[in-house]
């Protein structure tokens, strides 16, 4: 295996996640996804060919096994069409290109939000939490919780879009 | 920009709320099937909406990911890690001195948690980079490899602890510490569990509605077989003469599947890999180690015959087999009110009898009683819901590995099914019902619910059901061309056994040897294996008719079957392929050509009493009988959930899942099995007189069945020496326990 292709393929791990989580949005389920894919590609590694695009080859063996995952699982993860989810798989790939701008301004919201959020959504993320064991731990209604965590994601969510937005002004050429 | 946000404005929220609720409601796991069609719908109104949906996930998965700590993120390191592994193939087993070592700077002393979090996912890690260039099976083989080899993980407390020493280049690896929000410096975690999982093994529970599926008809004969004499329990000479023919025949079909697909078999395994297989195999779990020790030290030439003879007679194979075969009948999520005890038992007592396969199946169909005193009821007790269509459909998928359930609504994709078909089976099960005793409570009163009795009612005539064009059309009891009387005299259940059990190579014979065979390899003749329709044709189809034409001439001898297989050429070969770019790869797809022991997980109830060979943890308190069983089952469960639909189906977590890894990562099973009480093994390791090294050789035993090398040996003791605990309180010895029991290696058969 050539140190080229180890440095793409620990470099696009987490691209890689969020192309599979944005289709089936369980967490764990993408995680799981994500390792099975990565056996695909360690084994198939010899198939790819050196300076074609690897994001690409390795997205459509993901795509495989999301597939593979459906079917395993059957009707109780089939939530949407495929039609639906190819279309998400379009988007989720393009929106991958502006991957570190987006995670580095997430960083910076998450330092703005109040303490007693930015501890909400950081015990909702923490390993093998889900959040309605979250609720359980902290005593507070589940209903309540799942607000709250709609509420915070929301707020990044804009905070990141103004966040790119400022910095787009600042530099003569926007990247996307 | 100090300000805390807190409140999300209202330009966006306006436009996408509703969105935005119900992506957090999925993003959260409480979305509603409705509500998933209303996502989708709002989603794909506009390229924008469309992008909202995948930012708010892509935030998710950040969040997730980065911020706040995705398990153990690997630092730097696990790179070079990754870069100095891969790059020295010859030397792949030299991964890594795990892990632990930035954790001193953080915390003065980390928690047993943390170090276990980084134990496991180097083991993780080393299972990800070795599966890439076959070294992971490679490393199943270091006992023969000499001094090349070294620890499953190793450790190293000391940063000052030089990288790279001899040939070995070993790094640092992996922070235990859990990086918070506000770091988003950290690599992406590789994953906790990398184990190959096909799991299409008759252990692996079916999901039941594979809508594309079916089975194929059958020119049967009807000729008669003179089934219900039992077959000889007792190896006697001839037999044995005749046992070494077939597998004979059986080794020649498989050379030529070889020699055709041009691959060469891989070597023969060693003894120590072949003895845990074929305990796994056989008899549900691991080797005792004393087993092992005398097996290793058993010079004799026909060692594997006597041990797959003494394991068929071992009571764990009836029991092994019958869990598998309940799981397979009624789930593992049968409601409460069918005995599954009972059923359970009955299949223990066919196996270890070894009673024709026929007449298993003639039971399961046709039997009739109370669920308690008849076993064999349960099977379609659990399924005479819904118009018995689970019946029809299960019996198909379990016995025949035929997938009808969609030709309940139409004729089959394919054509060669019709729609009548799945109706003409069902009429055979229009005759029976369930009555439902009741018996009166001493107390109250009241009337409780008792128990069921299967009956067969003095009914005749046809089954109604709707077509696609909805006419109503009737259909009588018919199966692969058969007709039975539909009168009311007739024992429909009754004439449904004979039908399927007679020719002379029927398909439940042709299913339960294709089941049995995936037992052993983990592929079967078919992919999946429960679909031999007329659409799915089987691979080396010559092979499978051979063992089924042999099967039924055995009188349906379950452990003659069983017997063939695991003296067949193929099962003594070794996991790892003759050459690194072996097309035998079923994993990917590919049609397996069974010239390797493929490598599969551990079914949730080997895993369990596995852990329970090597670690006796239920021993550290007297429990009743009872009480042990109920912990079991209670640690199955959390695997598994019923679906609720028709189709009585359920789904798994068990299949090398997140949930899996962190039950047993965290789990209560595993802390006492490594909490050294009075009754463990560990517990008798540690308190015996034995010097250190011993002591390690023996924990390697009980969990991986096989001694460390002498270079898993020295790294592990200098580990252990490092380590700023007092070695006297025995933890680090439980923590090479537990890194030993959340291995990739003990977490499959291979």
């Amino acid at each position: 295996m050539s140190e080229e292709f180890v440095q793409l393929f620990t470099r696009n791990q987490r691209r890689l996640y969020l192309l599979i989580l944005s289709q089936v949005g369980n967490i764990q389920d993408a995680e799981e996804i994500l390792q099975d894919t990565n056996c695909v590609v360690l084994t198939k590694h010899p198939q790819f060919e050196a300076g074609t695009n690897f994001f690409a080859w390795t997205a459509q063996i993901a795509t495989f096994e999301i597939l593979k995952f459906r079917q395993r699982h059957g009707r109780s993860k089939l939530r949407f069409t495929d039609q639906f989810l190819d279309l998400v798989a379009v988007e989720a790939e393009a929106a991958g290109e502006n991957l570190d701008g987006r995670r580095e301004a997430l960083e910076r919201c998450l330092q703005k939000l109040r303490a007693k959020d930015r501890k909400l959504i950081q015990s909702r993320y923490e390993p093998s939490t889900s959040a309605k064991e979250m609720a359980e731990s902290i005593g507070r209604p589940a209903n309540s919780v799942y607000q709250s965590l709609g509420r915070i994601r929301r707020t990044l969510l804009e905070c990141i879009s103004r966040q790119l937005a400022d910095s787009a002004e600042l530099r003569p050429q926007p990247t996307r | 920009m100090t300000t805390p946000i807190g409140k999300p404005l209202a330009k966006m929220t306006d436009q996408f709320a509703e969105l935005s609720e119900l992506l957090a409601a999925y993003c959260d796991d409480r979305l509603s099937d409705d509500q998933a069609m209303r996502l989708e719908g709002l989603a794909s109104q506009s390229p924008k909406a469309m992008r909202f949906f995948v930012e708010y996930m892509h935030l998710h998965g950040m969040l997730y990911w980065d911020a706040a700590g995705a398990a153990v993120p690997l630092q730097e390191d696990a790179i070079s890690l990754l870069q100095t592994q891969t790059s020295l193939p010859d030397d792949r087993d030299a991964v890594t001195d795990l892990v632990g070592t930035s954790a001193d700077a953080n915390a003065s002393r980390p928690s047993t948690r943390h170090r276990r979090v980084a134990w496991g996912t180097v083991t993780a890690v080393i299972a990800l980079l070795t599966l890439g260039t076959w070294g992971y099976w490679s490393s199943l083989n270091r006992r023969t490899q000499g001094p090349d080899g070294s620890p499953v993980a190793n450790n190293t407390n000391d940063p000052t602890t030089p990288v790279g020493e001899g040939t070995n280049p070993a790094v640092e690896v992996v922070s235990p510490v859990i990086v918070r929000l506000g770091n988003g410096q950290q690599q992406p975690n590789l994953g906790s569990s990398v184990t190959s999982r096909e799991g299409m093994g008759s252990h692996s529970p079916n999901v039941a509605v594979l809508p594309e599926s079916t089975g194929g008809p059958k020119t049967g004969t009807a000729e008669t077989l003179a089934n219900g004499q039992a077959p000889p329990t007792k190896r006697v000479d001839g037999l044995l003469v005749s046992s070494q023919a077939v597998v004979a025949q059986i080794d020649d079909a498989i050379e030529r599947i070889w020699e055709e697909n041009g691959v060469a078999p891989a070597a023969i395994a060693d003894d120590a890999e072949w003895i845990r297989r074929v305990h796994l195999d056989l008899v549900g779990h691991i080797p005792e180690p004393r087993r092992v020790v005398a097996f290793l030290a058993d010079k004799r030439s026909d060692r594997r015959e006597r041990l797959v003879d003494e394991l068929l007679d071992d009571p764990d194979f009836s029991r092994h087999f019958a869990t598998t075969w309940t799981n397979l009948l009624i789930g593992r999520t049968s409601s409460q009110e069918v005995d599954r005890g009972a059923l359970a038992k009955y299949l223990r007592e066919q196996f270890h009898r070894n009673r024709p396969w026929t007449e298993t199946v003639t039971d399961l169909v046709a039997a009739e009683g109370f669920e308690d005193e008849k076993g064999a009821t349960n099977f379609l007790l659990a399924h005479l819901n819904n118009e018995a269509v689970p019946a029809t459909a299960v019996t198909c998928r379990v016995l025949l590995c035929e997938q009808v359930q969609c030709t309940q609504c139409h004729k089959h994709p394919t054509g060669e099914w019709s729609q009548n078909r799945f109706w003409e089976l069902n009429a055979f099960f229009q005759q029976t019902d369930i009555v439902r005793h009741r018996r009166n409570d001493p107390k109250t009163g009241a009337k409780l619910p008792d128990r069921l009795e299967l009956v067969n009612l003095d009914v005749g005539g046809p089954t109604f059901f709707e077509n696609r064009q909805e006419e109503m059309k009737v259909a009588y009891p018919v199966f692969d061309g058969c007709e039975v009387d539909p009168g009311q005299s007739t024992n429909r259940r009754a004439e449904l056994a004979r039908i399927l059990t007679q020719g002379d190579r029927p398909q439940v014979a042709r299913a339960f040897v294709n089941r049995m065979w995936g037992t052993f390899f983990g592929y079967g003749f078919t992919l999946p294996i429960d679909d031999m329709g007329p659409h799915n044709q089987p691979a080396h189809p010559e092979l499978l008719d051979t063992i089924t034409s042999r099967f039924v001439q055995s009188g349906y001898d379950v452990k003659q079957l069983a017997r063939w297989i695991c003296l067949s050429k193929a099962y003594q070969l070794s996991s790892v392929p003759a050459t690194a770019d072996s097309v035998d790869t079923p994993e990917n797809g590919n049609v397996p050509i069974f010239s390797r022991m493929y490598v599969r997980s551990l079914s949730a109830e080997q895993l369990y009493d596995s852990l329970l060979v090597a670690t006796h943890a239920d021993r550290a308190k007297t429990h009743s009988w009872e009480e042990v069983e109920r912990r079991r089952q209670a640690w199955l469960e959390q695997f598994y959930a019923a679906i609720e639909n028709e189709e009585n189906g359920e789904s798994d977590t068990f299949n090398g899942s997140y949930t899996q890894a962190l039950a047993l990562m965290n789990g209560d099973l595993i802390r006492r099995a490594t909490e050294p009480a009075p009754g463990t093994v560990l517990h008798d390791i540690l308190s015996s007189v034995a010097p250190e090294s011993e002591k390690i050789r023996q924990l390697s035993l009980v969990t991986l069945s096989r001694y460390p090398t002498s270079q898993e040996t020295s790294r592990i003791k200098r580990l252990l020496k490092q380590s700023s605990n007092d070695p006297r309180n025995g933890l680090e010895l439980g923590d090479l326990m537990w890194a030993y029991l959340n291995s990739a290696e003990f977490r499959s058969i291979h």
